[in-house]
């Protein structure tokens, strides 16, 4: 069969699989067919039928009328576009349209940018023939939701918000209902938004083509001046984001539908929680701290009295006493910068970033194991993807476009694996949920590669071409005894089995996990484990499958790619190799600043400022305080500290502690790059100017690098990205220009080609590698198990982010206020807890005050809760204890007891219930 | 024959009888599939068919039960034997349902190809009282008036060469003492109940058709002919089941063949 076909009588090609609209748009333009109900991100529909147009299967044949959006092409078709009676035909379609539509475009918030307004434009609609007839005009609007808004007076029934809802987000809150002229979309059980249950992903409002269902910030409407694509801030999915503008304010905000990391869609977060960045209490000042109280100085107050501060401390104890954490929520170009400043200006490799907290296990066990400490594979994969694995993540709450999409995978029946204490959204759906006690994943994965290698269900020939050390975990894994591993796991062997060899049968299965994975004791060892369980079955350098972490910040990737961590430099190279050092040292222009032995980790820093050791640190745009565990041990830290820059937006936990405060800039006021999950360096476009008194942070940095006697240009995203490239072996080809819309992949070679897939020949370190574990009980348990019988985990919520500095400055706080206690109802019965109930919550650190919120998600026995919220301060209770490797600390696995609270957390919560 | 390995074949079947819940458009075949999934009777877009992608999207294949009924005499004399009843192109038999108006309503297994007066007169005995014209083959089906009786024989053939259907070809008389717009503002009423409600023409062309038609009915407006032209060929070419696209059929049929009657609701 050829794949020829004409429109009006000229011959053309078209692709397989194209629909009759598709071809004609390619071949003639966007413009010719108009469109209702199609959409870029959804299957076709069919309910409009202003597409149709006229086919016949000869040359001037007999033609038949037919919606072109979900016609196939065939081989020898006719297809006329736009003959009279097909336009007589759209415009009597739209005519009936109309008869059923509120005639107020001028009071319209998307008047001019409506579609049914550009269509019935397009068809010539004049006037509308037919008497004033019954209609629905009198819908009232629904206001309830901090974003979502509906005016179902203009809704033109053309099921798109439904099926955003469903195909694209798979939240099914939206329908329709009733029949024939009474159909019409309810959300829920006929409920408002706020009522109902939506995510807010917003991906209803941007699909529908008129005002029907929108948002508060009207973002179709068309008061805007400017548009400006840049990259979501908050999570690792990387997704892009194209910001309205008008008057220097930031209006709206959309998903484009071309972008590769999310194809027009994002969570709450990205499309909605963007009003943190003008918001009241942004800090607006360099501040220093004088006799307990910030006092507004000028910024070259500030930086006189940081640089003697730090060239003071510096002569009397050396470049080791002064520490910066760089953050991962800021662009790659920043992250280079401050890490640069900290070897090359000061001379120490006391750098690190949050990566330590999260994903440090990760990018260590990796590298251990392939030889990159980053995702082998993208996103996109997931389209090939057969079976999918995930341990320790909630990615519907934490990765929520990626969530989405793996949701939709499974309810189309993909089987799958979900390993997780908690039956997070994601267990609902998967075929084998094995719901381990925290601080087992060890002995889950043991079990799993025992059964795999007892069935012979191991890809032999990939373990013999392209790994090592294969026969010696063979012998120590199969001398595990599995009854004991059942015991420790708390999980049923045989559905252990059963899952292993679900996953060892799979062609192509892709593995996520989070940091469920990485926060505990074993957190590096379970990360080599896993790497194990891909290569035993030779799930890797394939399409669909890989390992692939979730990235918890949006630019944790970059943050380590760039050099913030004290072992690794700008590219992972190590800093205690002489040749490294001398490449640094050369590269920087310094002469034997860098030094060759490996920094503080954040932790260590920590317990260097309480030892007096450390006496200076540089934070930027982390709250430690808030974040890390042990929250009583960090203040003690801080406040031991002799200087304390913290370079922040709000005025945090941490910021309070500081003894310099500089006002930084958000993503949204500043040029960069931030690399996603999927290793993608995508660019960050200044879409408004830093709010007045607040500087884009690279050049802060760069200030102070010049103050102190290093000379560094100011601060550019392109410039640095130049430098980047000069040092960073895999950024070698990337270029400001070259990186275009949709990003790159790193490795970018020299020709600006990237990479979708790593080890696809050979690993990165040559041969895989097979490690051999047993299993470790978290010495918190073993310590504190007699007295603090209890296990709190802790975890995240959709509409909060880490310490919830920007997102409770959003509408996000009307949609979730607080930080609950999530326990299982014997354990509320056990304990005489209500649901709603304050409960105290103690470990052998200290004790915190939540609200109970009783279900059956957790295992008895096992507790958890979020740290979003500074009234709450979770971290009160969190250890020390961290993983033995990488040191991220162990938050996953906490010891504590339970009581109803008593006292003030009662009043408190009568007085909120009154 | 059910259940696994009848009779030692190595064949297995089952079945499960689904009682409908009384919908119109439930016997669009993809509505159908969806309320037996659960979800709203609505109708899918085709490709894909059910045949490749129907219930739970499984290959489905969905047959009248009068097209089942005939599969036993199928079985027992063959295929061959089938094919000799009736004309060329419409074998078999037909189960034509007579309603109250004739003399002898009922349900008769009809010969393909009989003509319709024998069907009517002799098989029906003829009507009770003056009829003026019959709605054959169901909601949906052309509307015939009595004079054309004589052109007819009950096969697709027949009917679709005089501009009728013959659907399920069951009759519903109409009185000569029932105005003919009564009864196409019934029609129209029933079409827009019936409508799935999700394509455009049929949701909201069978609405307005049935408001102009009332309209007329019971003032003095007068209905635009080529406003009422343009919903009938909207709802013909553009519904996207028969639904909305089969009810254009009987009205134009009404139109023409009693023009007089019905002209004086038209401009
Ligand atoms: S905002 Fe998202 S979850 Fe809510 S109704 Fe719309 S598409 Fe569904
Ligand atoms: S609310 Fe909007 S998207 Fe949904 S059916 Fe109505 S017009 Fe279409
Ligand atoms: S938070 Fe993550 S999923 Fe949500 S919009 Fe931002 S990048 Fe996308
Ligand atoms: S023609 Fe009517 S019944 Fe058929 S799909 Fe359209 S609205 Fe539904
Ligand atoms: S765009 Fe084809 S039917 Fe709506």
């Amino acid at each position: 069969m050829s794949n020829t076909a004409y429109i009006n009588n000229i011959e053309h090609q078209f692709k397989d699989g194209e629909t009759v609209l598709a071809f004609v748009r390619r071949i003639v333009g966007e413009k010719l067919i108009p469109t209702l109900c199609d959409s870029p991100n959804l299957d076709s529909f069919g309910s409009c039928r202003i597409c149709s147009v006229d086919v016949a299967l000869e040359k001037d044949g007999k033609t038949k009328v037919m919606a072109s959006c979900h016609t196939p092409m065939t081989s020898g078709m006719y297809v006329y576009p736009s003959t009279d009676s097909i336009k007589e035909l759209r415009k009597n379609i739209m005519e009936l349209v109309l008869t059923d539509h509120p005639l107020d475009c001028l009071t319209c918030e998307v008047n001019g940018n409506c579609e049914l307004q550009d269509v019935a434009a397009q068809v010539g609609i004049r006037e509308v023939r037919y008497p004033a007839g019954e209609n629905h005009l009198d819908k009232t609007k629904d206001l309830s939701h901090p974003y979502m808004t509906s005016d179902l007076s203009k809704c033109i029934n053309c099921y798109r918000c439904v099926r955003a809802c469903d195909e694209v987000q798979g939240e099914f809150v939206l329908s329709m209902a009733g029949r024939g002229f009474d159909t019409h979309i309810v959300k829920g059980t006929d409920q408002s938004f706020m009522d109902s249950d939506c995510v807010s992903c917003g991906a209803c409002s941007q699909a529908c083509p008129t005002s029907a269902i929108s948002d508060i910030f009207q973002s179709k409407a068309v008061h805007v001046e400017e548009t400006t694509r840049t990259v979501c801030t908050y999570c690792g999915v990387g997704c892009n984001l194209e910001v309205s503008t008008s008057n220097g304010e930031i209006l709206s905000i959309q998903a484009p539908y071309e972008a590769e990391a999310n194809g027009g869609h994002t969570c709450l977060k990205g499309r909605y929680a963007f009003k943190f960045y003008n918001h009241p209490d942004r800090l607006n000042s360099p501040m220093i701290k004088r006799n307990g109280e910030f006092e507004k100085v000028s910024w070259d107050e500030a930086y006189d009295h940081i640089a003697s501060e730090l060239t003071r401390i510096k002569s009397s104890n050396g470049p080791d006493a002064i520490a910066g954490i760089s953050s991962a929520r800021t662009p790659n170009e920043e992250n280079y910068l401050m890490q640069k400043f900290i070897r090359a200006v000061v001379g120490t490799n006391n750098i690190d970033c949050c990566a330590r907290v999260c994903h440090s296990p990760t990018a260590l066990g990796m590298q251990r194991s392939f030889g990159t400490g980053a995702a082998t594979n993208s996103i996109d994969d997931l389209e090939f993807a057969e079976f999918i694995l995930i341990i320790g993540a909630n990615p519907t709450d934490a990765h929520p476009v990626t969530g989405a999409k793996i949701k939709q995978k499974m309810m189309k029946g993909t089987p799958s694996i979900v390993i997780d204490p908690r039956r997070i959204e994601l267990a609902k759906y998967a075929t084998y949920h094995l719901q381990l006690k925290p601080g087992t994943n060890v002995a889950l994965l043991n079990m799993m590669l025992y059964y795999i290698i007892e069935a012979g269900a191991e890809d032999a020939k990939f373990i013999d071409n392209r790994t090592e050390g294969y026969e010696e975990m063979k012998t120590e894994i199969m001398r595990l005894n599995m009854d004991e591993l059942e015991e420790i796991t708390g999980v049923d062997k045989n559905l252990v089995k059963e899952a292993a060899l679900a996953y060892a049968a799979s062609k192509a299965a892709m593995e996520f996990h989070g940091l469920g994975v990485t926060e505990h004791l074993q957190g590096t060892f379970t990360v080599q484990l896993i790497a194990d369980l891909v290569m035993i079955t030779g799930n890797i350098g394939i399409k669909g499958a890989g390992m692939n972490p979730l990235r918890g910040q949006n630019n944790v990737q970059g943050a380590a790619d760039m050099g913030a961590q004290p072992h690794q430099g700008a590219g992972y190279m190590d800093v205690t190799d002489p040749e490294m050092q001398s490449k640094y040292n050369t590269f920087y222009g310094v002469k034997d600043v860098v030094p060759r032995h490996v920094g503080y980790k954040i932790p260590e820093m920590f317990d260097a400022a309480i030892a007096g050791d450390l006496k200076a640190m540089w934070i930027i745009g982390e709250d430690v305080v808030q974040t890390d565990p042990n929250t009583k041990k960090v203040i003690a830290a801080m406040e031991n500290l002799e200087l304390l820059v913290v370079q922040e937006l709000f005025m945090t936990e941490t910021a309070m502690r500081a003894t310099v405060i500089l006002p930084g800039a958000s993503f949204l006021e500043k040029d960069g790059t931030f690399t996603n999950g999927e290793r993608r360096i995508q660019r960050v476009n200044k879409v408004v100017e830093p709010i007045p008194g607040c500087k884009v942070d690279g050049q802060i940095i760069v200030d102070i690098m010049n103050k102190m006697g290093y000379p560094q240009e100011d601060y550019s995203g392109p410039g640095v990205l130049a430098e980047v490239a000069g040092i960073v072996p895999f950024f070698k080809g990337a270029t400001w220009e070259g990186l275009g819309d949709n990003g790159l992949q790193w490795p970018v070679l020299e020709d600006g080609s990237d990479t979708q897939m790593l080890h696809i020949e050979e690993f990165k370190r040559g041969k895989g590698k097979f490690h051999f574990f047993n299993y470790e009980k978290s010495h918190e348990v073993e310590r504190h198990e007699k007295d603090f019988p209890y296990i709190i985990t802790t975890n995240r919520e959709l509409e909060h982010y880490n310490c919830g500095a920007m997102t409770r400055r959003t509408g996000n706080v009307e949609i979730l206020t607080e930080d609950v206690l999530l326990i299982h109802p014997t354990d509320a019965i056990k304990e005489g807890i209500a649901d709603g109930e304050f409960v105290c919550v103690e470990s052998p650190r200290g004790k915190v005050d939540i609200r109970a919120l009783i279900t059956d998600e957790m295992k008895e026995g096992i507790l958890s809760s979020t740290f979003h919220f500074p009234e709450v301060m979770l971290n009160i209770i969190t250890s020390d204890e961290h993983c033995s490797e990488a040191m991220c600390p162990e938050y996953k696995v906490v010891s504590c007891k339970i009581r109803k609270s008593k006292g003030k957390a009662k009043h408190l919560a009568e007085a909120q219930t009154v | 024959m059910i259940g696994k390995n009848i009779d030692g074949s190595g064949f297995d079947f089952d079945f499960k009888v689904i009682r409908a819940q009384g919908s119109y458009i439930c016997g669009e075949e993809t509505a159908l599939i969806n309320s037996i999934e659960g979800q709203r009777p609505e109708v899918r877009v085709r490709p894909p068919y059910p045949a490749e992608q129907g219930l739970f999207n499984k290959p489905t294949i969905v047959n009248n039960v009068e097209t089942l009924s005939t599969l036993h005499f199928i079985i027992e004399q063959g295929g061959a034997a089938w094919k000799a009843i009736g004309t060329e192109r419409s074998s078999g038999t037909k189960l034509v349902c007579l309603d109250s108006f004739f003399n002898k309503p009922g349900i008769y297994e009809v010969e393909m190809g009989t003509p319709m007066s024998t069907v009517i007169n002799d098989m029906g005995g003829g009507f009770k009282s003056p009829v003026k014209a019959m709605q054959i083959g169901g909601p949906l089906g052309g509307l015939v008036p009595v004079s054309k009786i004589d052109d007819l024989k009950l096969d697709f053939e027949s009917f679709a060469e005089n501009g009728f259907l013959m659907g399920h070809a069951s009759i519903i008389c109409i009185p000569e003492t029932m105005p003919m717009i009564d009864f196409l503002e019934h029609l129209f009423d029933f079409a827009a109940y019936e409508s799935c409600g999700k394509c455009f023409p049929c949701r909201l062309g069978t609405k307005r058709g049935h408001e102009l038609l009332r309209k007329a009915n019971t003032s003095d407006y007068k209905i635009s002919k080529k406003l009422f032209e343009d919903l009938l060929n909207t709802l013909e070419e553009g519904s996207l089941c028969a639904h909305g696209g089969g009810i254009p059929l009987p009205v134009k049929n009404a139109m023409e063949y009693f023009e007089d009657e019905m002209k004086g609701y038209f401009e």
